[in-house]
């Protein structure tokens, strides 16, 4: 492996083999080789109130890394874990040439990386979502983290390992009534998971199957039930609250009328009785449908509003799309009830966008909140806490930055909540399932 | 979000694949930032619906696309836009294969080669590069001694298939539409199971249940279940991308790239 391999991952990576590379630069910053992460939690630590409850530690399957839940036989459950005898036989005869082939190059990232967020201002917590190391951090609202603090910033709870099913950890949601949080997992575990505040470690999480892709949540006080966005087939499916293992939703919002194409982030204002959804803009029928001929579309992105009552192929009772909204990729949502606001978190902008709460049409923004003083970059989720008047954005990556309600502009952030420390480059790696080099740049491609 | 990726060389252009648009976006090589595509092939005419690996055949001037729900390999003009029709496809019963994932070009041998499933099964395929329809593949490497449990993207490199055994139990909770648990679902599986995937190279004339000629496997490879493969056969270095571990490796291994000399 050659230096100049290294320098050509820097503009991308993370880390190689544990030597992390500062960002366009040659320089080498540690050393060690790169582990795998660890579960952090014990079974003493698996009680909560109302979700899960302390459970053996599971048996170790051979993969080395996650571990398998087994049954009452200690076989996996309903999982096959081993390789067909045939080939298993040539492994153990060492017939194949090659095999446990150290990296020369490693690119990953060994911190959490933030995704989704809820608040629940009256319990003074927020919950991030980590799609990298597959967990869930809870933070205080009133930690101090002042945006010149480069360390760590203490989280009271840190929930990740097999028990808690979170695999592509994405949308965030707050039951301040039962005081649980829920996650939706976007890629590979088709779940949402539930937990308590007070869950810590590998948690034996409360599980309910959902379709696969699901992204956003939000829950209804009123109605006793969850909403969940499903990208890949366009609808948002309601269970009752608590609801787990396989139970069949109650209903969906999901046609062509509804106008929905790739959702997102969501939003149930049970004050005025409107669902919010953040809609990407792509659809494709022919992703679930074999049958279907009418090929893919982009649509303008935008967001849906619908009564909460709705079901079926419901049409919007407004809709914010067009030019002037300035949405791109708009991704996690917030709505502030008191002061009649609505935070996009405007990923591909790096911006988050603030609409009247009854905005409609092609509305200009409010307020615009984004600059390079803001630290603001890729936000994915954004959540708003009324104790404080304060506004959280979850950047995909190593911090989530803290602001004024008001705040606009390139306005610095008051708190920088950190899962690494500072400089820390991030991977950016969502799932990286496909990989190019690009041989004129000496290049990889890696797309999420 | 883009389940495969390509670099063509000739136009200096990079080539994605977007399931939930049915789409292929093609970039300017270099790009970066919020760019708008320079081409986008998408629409009926097309018959894309799920679209995984695509593949480059600069000798040809033609783009392919492994489409998984279609169960289909397609193939565009590599310069195509809008809502064309594909020049050929090889689907059907005919082909054996289903859910087709991976595909690789052999221009010097005319062929191409597919990873998917046949009869439920994991396999790699090869069929007639100019074939168009249902048509039987030459070759189907499958079986218990190939060791792939479900099997990804593929690679080709001078009479050598270099294949991703993923090995990743994806075991769905609900119907591909949504509506439905599937039968018998009592609850999500968990996420990262399987048997330990992999990366194994075959010769292209390899033919049933044959094993592969050389893996890359094991914990120090740092590999759960690798998804995505790239090869660098000018640095004599191979790239595995693994969902699990939300990462990218390299290996360096200059025998994997020795010229096989497969018979004819």
């Amino acid at each position: 492996m050659s230096n100049r391999r290294l320098v050509r991952l820097a503009g991308m990576a993370a880390c190689a083999l544990g030597l992390l590379i500062a960002a366009g630069s040659q320089t080498i910053l540690g050393g060690g080789h790169w582990s795998a992460p660890t579960w952090v939690g014990t079974a003493a630590a698996q009680t909560g109130p109302g979700v899960g409850k302390p459970v053996a530690r599971p048996k170790l399957m051979g993969n080395g890394e996650r571990l398998v839940e087994a049954d009452a036989n200690g076989h996996p459950k309903g999982i096959k874990v081993a390789l067909p005898a045939k080939f298993q036989a040539l492994l153990d005869s060492y017939a194949i040439p090659g095999g446990d082939i150290m990296p020369a190059s490693a690119l990953c990232d060994p911190f959490p990386e933030f995704n989704g967020i809820a608040i629940d201002s009256k319990a003074g917590i927020a919950v991030l979502s980590d799609t990298n190391l597959k967990s869930v951090l809870i933070y205080s609202l009133a930690v101090p983290a002042p945006p010149d603090d480069s360390n760590l910033t203490q989280y009271l709870g840190w929930v990740k390992g097999p028990n808690t099913f979170l695999s592509f950890a994405a949308g965030v949601a707050v039951d301040p009534v039962r005081h649980e949080f829920y996650t939706t997992e976007n890629d590979v575990g088709d779940d949402v998971a539930g937990f308590p505040y007070s869950a810590n470690g590998n948690f034996h999480s409360r599980v309910l199957a959902v379709p696969h892709g699901s992204y956003g949540i939000a829950l209804s006080q009123r109605y006793k039930q969850m909403a969940v966005s499903i990208q890949h087939n366009a609808e948002i499916i309601f269970y009752r609250l608590q609801a787990h293992g396989a139970e069949r939703p109650l209903r969906s919002i999901r046609g062509p009328h509804t106008g929905l194409a790739d959702p997102h982030g969501v939003v149930w204002d049970d004050a005025h009785g409107e669902i919010f959804v953040s809609n990407y803009g792509n659809w494709n029928q022919g992703y679930w449908d074999a049958d279907y001929s009418g090929g893919g579309k982009y649509f303008p992105p935008s967001i849906r509003i619908f009564k909460d009552d709705s079901k079926g192929d419901a049409a919007p009772i407004r809709v914010i799309q067009g030019p002037k909204t300035e949405l791109n990729w708009p991704t996690g949502i917030a709505v502030d009830p008191v002061h009649n606001e609505l935070f996009v978190a405007n990923e591909a902008a790096n911006q988050i966008l603030v609409f009247a709460r009854d905005a409609d049409g092609d509305a200009v923004p409010l307020r615009v909140l984004g600059g390079p003083r803001t630290g603001i970059r890729y936000p994915m989720g954004v959540a708003y806490d009324a104790s404080h008047d304060q506004l959280w954005v979850a950047n995909f990556g190593h911090t989530a930055v803290v602001f004024g309600r008001a705040d606009e502009g390139d306005a610095p952030p008051r708190r920088v909540i950190r899962n690494a420390p500072e400089g820390t480059p991030s991977a950016g790696f969502g799932n990286p399932m496909a990989l190019a080099y690009d041989s004129k740049r000496d290049q990889l491609l890696v797309p999420n | 979000m883009a389940h495969g990726i390509a670099y063509d060389p000739l136009h200096d252009v990079v080539i994605g694949t977007e399931p939930l648009a049915g789409s292929i976006v093609f970039f300017r090589g270099g790009s970066q930032g919020n760019v708008a595509p320079l081409r986008v092939i998408q629409g009926p005419h097309t018959e894309i619906h799920y679209p995984f690996q695509p593949a480059v055949d600069v000798k040809h001037n033609e783009l392919w696309v492994a489409d998984v729900v279609s169960h289909g390999l397609l193939v565009f003009p590599l310069t195509g836009n809008g809502d064309i029709p594909p020049l050929r496809v090889i689907r059907g019963n005919r082909t054996q294969m289903t859910g087709a994932s991976g595909v690789a070009v052999d221009t010097d041998h005319d062929l191409v080669i597919a990873s998917g499933s046949t009869h439920g099964a994991p396999a790699i395929f090869t069929f007639d590069r100019r074939a168009s329809g249902n048509v039987p593949p030459k070759t189907v490497i499958s079986g218990p001694t190939t060791g792939i449990v479900s099997g990804w993207h593929v690679q080709y490199y001078r009479g050598k298939i270099y294949a991703i055994a993923s090995n990743h139990y994806l075991g769905a909770s609900y119907d591909q539409g949504g509506f439905e648990p599937r039968p018998k679902c009592d609850g999500p599986l968990l996420a990262f199971t399987g048997p330990l995937g992999f990366v194994g190279v075959w010769k292209e004339t390899d033919n049933g249940d044959v094993p592969p000629q050389a893996i890359i496997m094991g914990p120090a490879s740092e590999l759960l279940h690798p998804d995505g493969l790239a090869i660098d056969p000018g640095h004599n270095e191979l790239f595995a991308s693994d969902s699990v571990r939300n990462g990218v490796f390299g290996y360096l291994v200059p025998d994997f790239f020795t010229v096989a000399g497969p018979a004819r």
